[in-house]
C-alpha cells in the first residue's frame, strides 16, 4: 500500500513517514504541491495525504488537478475553525479530512476506513453482516437490531443506516446524503435530513443526546464512528 | 448712492408735506404748519437717518418761510417775532432730528449685537454639542457666513501622516459669477475626505492668487503639531467694520475649538485601546509565562527522559507511559491555542453569527461528544422531544455550550451531576446548564461576564482560567440578539440561562 504525503513541514512529513511506516505503508513524501503532483506522475499511488494549506499550489488546487484525472483517495489536513475549508476540499474532491493537530492514530483509522470503502465499492466485499456495539445490521436480509431487539427502520431511514456504515468513519456531507437517498431535487434539503438522522438516533443509539455511533460534524455532515474498520 | 437716496427721500417728504398743508389748507393755523414739519423730521430721523433729518429740516425751514410765513414766497419776514418763530423751528427740527437719528443708531446697534450673540451662540452650541466634528465646522461656517460677507471659508486638518484632509468649507465653485447678493453659499463638509495637497492648492488657488483681500489663515496648533487651519477670505471691497472683524476672530476661534477637541478625543480613544491592549497583553503573558509553561516543561522532561543515555533502559511500559504525557501536555497546549484565538476574536469584535437552520440537540450531542466518558457520566440532558428548529450559527452555539458545561464541571466537585435543560416559551428557546457548584459570590455577579474578570479568590487556585470563557458567551449570544444571564441555584450552584430567540434573526 503505497501513500503519497504532501506536506510543506518536513517535522509533519518526518512524523507521518515513520508513523505510516511502522504499520506497513509504503509511503514517499512531497514537500509543495508541484512536488506532489510530480511524483504522482511517475509512480501509481493507494493513498494521498494533503495539507490544505502550503506556499504556492496550495491545497485546493492540488486536489483538484489530482481529481482531473485520478480516483486515487485523498485525505486532507486542515486548522481548526475552519468548515467552509473542510466542505470546499470535499467538494474539491477530498474523501476525508483532518483536523491539525491530529494524532497517527487517527489518521490510521480514517486510511483504513477510506481504503476500505475503496475496495469494497471496487469487489462489493461488504460483509453481509455488520455488528458496532450492540448494532448488528444484517444487509442481506434488511434486519436491524440493538441488543438482539429488532428495530424497525423506515426505507429512509435504512438507506441513512447502510450508506453511513457503507462509508464507516468516513465523513458524508449532507449534499452527499441527500443527492444519494433522496435524489439531486433535494440536495438543499437538510432539515428533512435532520429529522431522520433524528429518529435514526433514537432507534440504534444507546443515548440519543450524546450520539456514539452516527456522530454530527457541525456544518459539514455525518460520520459513523466503527471500532471495527 | 445711498447717502444721495437718503436725501432724495428727505426732500420727497417735505415736498409732499408741502402739498398736503396746501392741499387741505392746514395753514390757517401756523402752528400745526410747523408741527406737521417737525413730525416729518422727526419720522425721517428715526427710520432713514440722520443725513435724511438735516436735509428735511433745512428744507423744511425755507418751504416754512416761502410758502407761509407772510410775505408768503419771499423768503423775507415782516417781524422780529416772527424771526423768531422761524429760528426756533429750525432749532428745534435739527434738535428733532438729531435724537431720532440716534434712537435708530442705537436700534441699529442693539440688533446687530443680539444677532453677534446669537451667532455666537450657535457657534458655542456647535463647539459643546454632539455633533460631529463635521457637522460643527459646518455649523460654524454657516455662521460666518450669516453676519459677514464671506467670499470662502474652509477648514483643513493634517492627518497621522501628515495628509491635508478639507474637513468643511463654503462651496469654491459658486463664485465669482455671481456677485452681488450670494446669500446662498452653501457650506460642505466632506467627512474628512483625504484631498491631496495640489487638490487643496487648487480648491484654494484662486483664494491665496489675490493676497489683497486674504484675511484670515488661522493655524491650529495642539501639542506642538500644528493639528490643521481656518481659512477665511472676504468678499473684494466689502466694509469691515471692528465688529465684524471681532465677530470673524471668535467664529475662527470656534472652529479652532472643534479641531483641539476632536484631536483630544482622539488621543482619549487611543489611550482608552492601549488600556485594553494592555490588559489583553498582560491575559496573554500569563497565558504564555504560566499556562503554556507548564505543559511545555512536562513536554521537555518526558523527551529528555526518553533521549537520556542512562545505565538502565526504560523498560516499554515507563517509555509508553512518558509518551502518554506528552500527548496530553501536547493536547492541552492545543486548547490553549484554541482560547487564544477566541480572545482575539473577542479583542476584535469579530463574532459575526453565521446563521443556518439548527436542532438544538443535535447542537447538544455535539457539543457533549468533547467531553471525556467520565465527564459525561456526571452530565444529564433533559430536552422536549418535539423541538423546532432555531435559526442560530451551530458553530458558536455548540462552544456557548461546551464554555458552560467546562465551567459547571471545573467548579463543582465530582460527584455532582451538571444538567442541561431545554424548553421553549414565547417565541424563546431557553437552554440552561444547571450546577451544584462553588457559586458566583454576589458581589462578582455583575462582572462574571467581563472580560478577563477572575475572582481573586480563584486565581490563587489551581483551577486553570483567564476569565474570557463567560465573555466569549455573552458576546456569541449577544451577537444572535439573545441574551446570557446567571442566577443563584437554590439549595447551592448556579445556573447560567441562554435564551434565544427562534424566529429568523437578521
Amino acid at each position: 500500500m503505497k501513500v503519497l504525503v504532501i506536506d510543506d513541514e518536513p517535522q509533519i512529513r518526518r512524523a507521518l513517514k515513520m508513523g505510516l511506516e511502522r504499520n506497513e505503508y509504503v509511503v514517499s513524501l512531497a514537500g509543495s504541491g508541484e512536488e506532489g503532483l510530480d511524483k504522482m506522475a511517475t509512480e501509481p499511488f493507494d493513498l494521498v495525504v494533503l495539507d490544505l494549506a502550503m506556499p504556492g499550489m496550495d491545497g485546493f488546487e492540488v486536489c483538484r488537478q489530482i481529481r482531473s484525472w485520478s480516483q486515487v483517495p485523498v485525505v486532507v489536513l486542515s486548522v481548526r475553525d475552519s468548515e467552509e475549508d473542510k466542505i470546499k476540499a470535499l467538494d474539491c474532491g477530498a474523501d476525508d479530512y483532518l483536523t491539525k493537530p491530529f494524532g497517527v492514530g487517527e489518521l490510521l483509522a480514517r486510511i483504513r476506513a477510506i481504503i476500505r470503502r475503496a475496495k469494497g465499492a471496487e469487489a462489493n466485499l461488504l460483509t453481509p453482516i455488520f455488528t458496532e456495539g450492540k448494532l448488528v445490521v444484517d444487509f442481506d436480509k434488511r434486519i436491524v437490531t440493538v441488543s438482539g431487539d429488532t428495530v424497525h427502520l423506515t426505507p429512509k431511514e435504512y438507506d441513512l443506516l447502510h450508506m453511513l456504515i457503507n462509508n464507516a468513519n468516513r465523513v458524508l456531507t449532507h449534499r452527499q446524503l441527500l443527492t444519494k437517498i433522496w435524489g439531486v431535487e433535494y440536495a438543499d434539503d437538510h432539515h428533512s435530513l435532520r429529522v431522520h438522522i433524528a429518529n435514526l438516533r433514537n432507534k440504534v443509539e444507546s443515548d440519543p443526546t450524546r450520539p456514539q455511533l452516527i456522530q454530527t460534524e457541525t456544518r459539514i455532515g455525518y460520520r459513523f464512528v466503527s471500532s471495527g474498520s | 448712492m445711498r447717502q444721495l437716496s437718503k436725501h432724495g427721500i428727505g426732500i420727497a417728504s417735505v415736498i409732499l408735506v408741502t402739498a398736503i398743508i396746501m392741499v387741505f389748507h392746514l395753514d390757517i393755523m401756523l402752528a400745526n404748519v410747523s408741527m406737521l414739519y417737525l413730525l416729518t423730521v422727526f419720522l425721517l430721523g428715526l427710520y432713514v437717518g440722520r443725513s435724511a433729518a438735516v436735509v428735511s429740516s433745512l428744507l423744511s425751514f425755507a418751504a416754512f418761510d416761502w410758502f407761509f410765513v407772510e410775505p408768503k414766497h419771499t423768503l423775507t419776514v415782516q417781524s422780529a417775532s416772527e424771526w423768531l418763530a422761524l429760528l426756533m423751528f429750525l432749532l428745534i427740527s435739527t434738535i428733532t432730528g438729531q435724537l431720532a437719528s440716534r434712537v435708530r443708531a442705537a436700534g441699529a446697534e442693539a440688533r446687530q449685537r443680539q444677532a453677534e450673540t446669537e451667532t455666537l451662540a450657535k457657534a458655542s452650541w456647535a463647539v459643546s454639542s454632539q455633533l460631529t466634528t463635521e457637522e460643527a465646522l459646518t455649523e460654524v461656517l454657516e455662521q460666518l457666513h450669516h453676519v459677514s460677507d464671506i467670499e470662502k471659508a474652509a477648514v483643513i486638518s493634517f492627518d497621522q501622516d501628515g495628509k491635508v484632509l478639507l474637513r468643511a468649507s463654503t462651496s469654491i465653485s459658486n463664485n465669482n459669477t455671481n456677485t452681488g447678493t450670494n446669500n446662498k453659499t452653501s457650506t460642505t463638509s466632506d467627512g474628512g475626505k483625504a484631498l491631496l495637497l495640489t487638490e487643496i492648492d487648487q480648491q484654494l488657488n484662486s483664494i491665496r492668487t489675490d493676497s489683497e483681500s486674504l484675511k484670515l489663515w488661522t493655524p491650529v496648533a495642539h501639542g506642538g503639531n500644528q493639528a490643521g487651519a481656518v481659512y477665511v477670505k472676504l468678499k473684494e471691497h466689502s466694509e469691515e467694520s471692528p465688529e465684524q472683524r471681532r465677530l470673524i476672530d471668535a467664529l475662527v476661534n470656534h472652529a479652532v475649538v472643534i479641531l483641539q477637541r476632536e484631536e483630544l478625543m482622539k488621543q482619549q480613544s487611543r489611550s482608552q485601546a492601549l488600556a485594553e491592549a494592555d490588559k489583553l497583553k498582560t491575559a496573554l503573558l500569563s497565558m504564555v509565562s504560566h499556562d503554556f509553561r507548564s505543559p511545555l516543561t512536562g513536554i521537555k522532561a518526558a523527551v529528555s527522559a526518553l533521549l537520556q543515555e542512562s545505565p538502565r533502559e526504560l523498560d516499554s511500559a515507563e517509555a509508553r507511559q512518558l509518551l502518554q504525557g506528552i500527548e496530553d501536555e501536547a493536547d492541552r497546549i492545543n486548547r490553549m491555542v484554541g482560547n487564544i484565538l477566541n480572545l482575539s476574536r473577542l479583542e476584535a469584535d469579530a463574532w459575526k453569527p453565521d446563521v443556518e437552520s439548527s436542532a438544538v440537540a443535535e447542537i447538544i450531542g455535539s457539543a457533549l461528544a468533547s467531553f471525556s466518558v467520565e465527564e459525561n457520566k456526571r452530565i444529564t440532558v433533559r430536552l422536549p422531544r418535539d423541538l423546532a428548529e432555531v435559526n442560530v450559527d451551530p458553530v458558536q452555539i455548540e462552544q456557548v455550550i461546551k464554555n458552560l458545561v467546562e465551567n459547571a464541571l471545573k467548579y463543582s466537585d465530582n460527584e455532582t451531576t451538571v444538567e442541561i435543560l431545554v424548553s421553549t416559551l414565547d417565541k424563546q428557546v431557553i437552554l440552561s446548564v444547571l450546577d451544584r457548584g462553588i457559586g458566583v459570590a454576589p458581589e462578582d455577579a455583575s462582572r462574571i461576564f467581563d472580560r478577563f474578570y477572575r475572582n481573586p479568590r480563584l486565581k490563587e487556585t489551581a483551577t486553570p482560567g483567564v476569565g474570557i470563557g463567560l465573555a466569549i458567551c455573552k458576546a456569541l449570544i449577544e451577537a444572535h440578539q439573545g441574551s446570557l444571564v446567571m442566577t443563584p441555584r437554590s439549595g447551592g450552584g448556579s445556573v447560567f440561562e441562554v435564551k434565544l430567540p427562534t424566529e429568523k434573526i437578521s
